[in-house]
């Protein structure tokens, strides 16, 4: 799948990736719906079809997802930002207040901890497709990682057990 | 690394997956074979809105000429007062205005019915813009100083009266007073020497009034604004022989809402008062956004300069608020006068106007 995308590639990939992309998204914007809007105009810019994908169309859609989140965040520096509307995990029955608190510990993480433990535990990739994604080396990728998740295992300490 | 970390990693990374990401709206590519973010729906909705609303505006217009303002707007911003606010609206029913003059309402007496035709002729219109914390039991209606009257002197006058828990006014401040003595029409001089010997005639008689007023009695004391307008208005019968005198009061009430005393000082060349030019193009200001979340409400004075061609040049603040000082310097300053003239030459102005943004 490389090169100019056609709309049913665009859609499988939205189908296969979506999910997972919008949680990176939202890992680095204060709302869902601007995480959305990342997203779409993502894919929106892949169905215009005038981007030329080298490499692998998953990598590139991290890539992109990252690089509009910044520049959303950038260019919405000055908004005062309310309550952050942070549901976007799904917790297993009788676990909404774990997954609450998870939530809530994922928010407190360093950015760059948090990019990390999103495209490794919930995009499932490799330290050096995640580093790639990032434009990170692997080791570095993968020291984020170890931080990010030695603090979530501290902050979730007393829920997990339950 | 170590083996045992590496195997409690992973049992953590399977215990986060447990918890599955939300799943993002469902692709759907409308006929342009794109998806359309939410926010994108929202603004093709804002334009719609912003395209139907005016034009339903100028539907309304066309079935109601004379409606020209909605109730949103009716009493946000009032410039320039009274009669400005009075004027307001007065075919709805549903205005605050007229919500307010239902409790209260507009009383016009004319007494030119006891005057023997050709004599002056006295009117007394009081109006309640607002309805006011307490309910007023007397009103006494201010004498026309009568000199000032025989000379066509006109003036306004704005007084804050002090009433204690009995509803006695304790007492009047006179917040601000203002005198035409119509300096380019004939007998000026004499005009010119009754106000240089009696300069507060009609800040006396307003008092004189005002000082009568009763309000009903609460458990606190208050404050309330009272609006003076003596004018000249000549009668069918005066017409011919003397000009006929009007005092007007518009009590605004409330300490909190100081509601709508807005007077202009007349505009000063070298320090003489010359007659006030007459307003072109006027800009309401916009209520800005920070103070309206705020509940910043008030009164904002400005000294503005009118040019030769009756442009506003400068505008400098004389009593500031400062969330809302800005945006009535924006919109003075779109401001267009007539220019004034002096012996037929268009002269630089100045001119006192003060600018009520009161919230709904």
């Amino acid at each position: 799948m490389t090169g100019l995308l056609d709309h049913q590639q665009v859609k499988t990939l939205y189908e296969q990736h979506g999910r997972v992309l919008l949680a990176y998204a939202v890992s680095l914007l204060p709302d869902r719906a601007a995480s959305e809007d990342v997203l779409h105009q993502v894919f929106v810019k892949l169905l215009q079809g005038n981007v030329f994908i080298n490499g692998s169309p998953v990598r590139y859609l991290y890539r992109a997802i990252r690089n509009a989140a910044f520049n959303y965040r950038r260019s919405h520096s000055r908004e005062v930002e309310l309550e952050a509307d942070c549901r976007w995990l799904e917790s297993p029955p009788g676990m909404e207040a774990v997954g609450l608190a998870l939530e809530s510990a994922l928010r407190e993480l360093p950015d760059e901890q948090r990019e990390v433990i999103v495209l490794r535990v919930w995009g499932q990739m490799t330290f050096e497709e995640a580093a790639t994604a990032l434009e990170i080396s692997p080791n570095t990728a993968a020291s984020r990682y170890r931080y990010g998740l030695a603090k979530l295992k501290e902050r979730l300490q007393p829920l997990p057990k339950e | 690394m170590d083996p045992q970390q590496d195997k409690q990693d992973l049992e953590f990374e399977a215990f986060l997956r447990q918890f599955r990401p939300r799943t993002p709206p469902a692709f759907r590519a409308g006929r342009l074979g794109r998806l359309v973010a939410p926010r994108t729906l929202a603004l093709a909705a804002a334009i719609v809105l912003a395209c139907v609303i005016p034009m339903r505006f100028v539907w309304n217009q066309r079935a109601n000429p004379g409606q020209n303002r909605n109730a949103n707007t009716e009493r946000a911003i009032a410039v320039d007062g009274v009669a400005r606010v009075r004027q307001e609206n007065p075919e709805r029913p549903d205005s605050a205005l007229n919500r307010a003059l239902k409790i209260i309402p507009s009383v016009e007496t004319t007494l030119s019915a006891f005057a023997p035709p050709g004599t002056l002729q006295n009117r007394v219109d009081v109006a309640l813009p607002a309805a006011p914390r307490r309910k007023v039991l007397k009103r006494v209606k201010p004498d026309y100083p009568p000199e000032a009257e025989r000379l066509g002197v006109e003036a306004d006058v704005v007084l804050r009266l002090s009433v204690n828990r009995a509803g006695v006014v304790t007492a009047t401040e006179r917040t601000s007073g203002v005198v035409n003595l119509r300096p380019d029409e004939e007998n000026a001089s004499e005009r010119a020497d009754f106000y240089a010997a009696n300069p507060y005639a009609f800040a006396i008689a307003a008092e004189a009034a005002a000082q009568q007023w009763k309000f009903e009695a609460a458990e606190s004391g208050m404050t309330c604004f009272v609006s003076f307008t003596f004018r000249l208005t000549p009668g069918a019968e005066a017409n011919k022989t003397a000009p006929s005198g009007s005092a007007t009061l518009t009590p605004v009430p409330g300490s909190s809402r100081p509601g709508l005393p807005v007077l202009s000082r007349p505009p000063q060349v070298d320090g003489q008062t010359v007659k006030s030019p007459k307003r072109l193009v006027n800009v309401n200001p916009v209520y800005p956004e920070d103070a309206r979340a705020a509940r910043v409400e008030g009164l904002v004075v400005l000294e503005i300069s009118i040019g030769e061609n009756g442009s506003v040049t400068d505008a400098r603040v004389i009593r500031s608020i400062p969330m809302l000082d800005q945006a009535a310097i924006d919109a003075v300053l779109q401001w267009i006068y007539e220019p004034t003239l002096l012996n037929g030459v268009p002269i630089e102005v100045e001119l006192t106007v003060t600018i009520n943004f009161t919230l709904q």
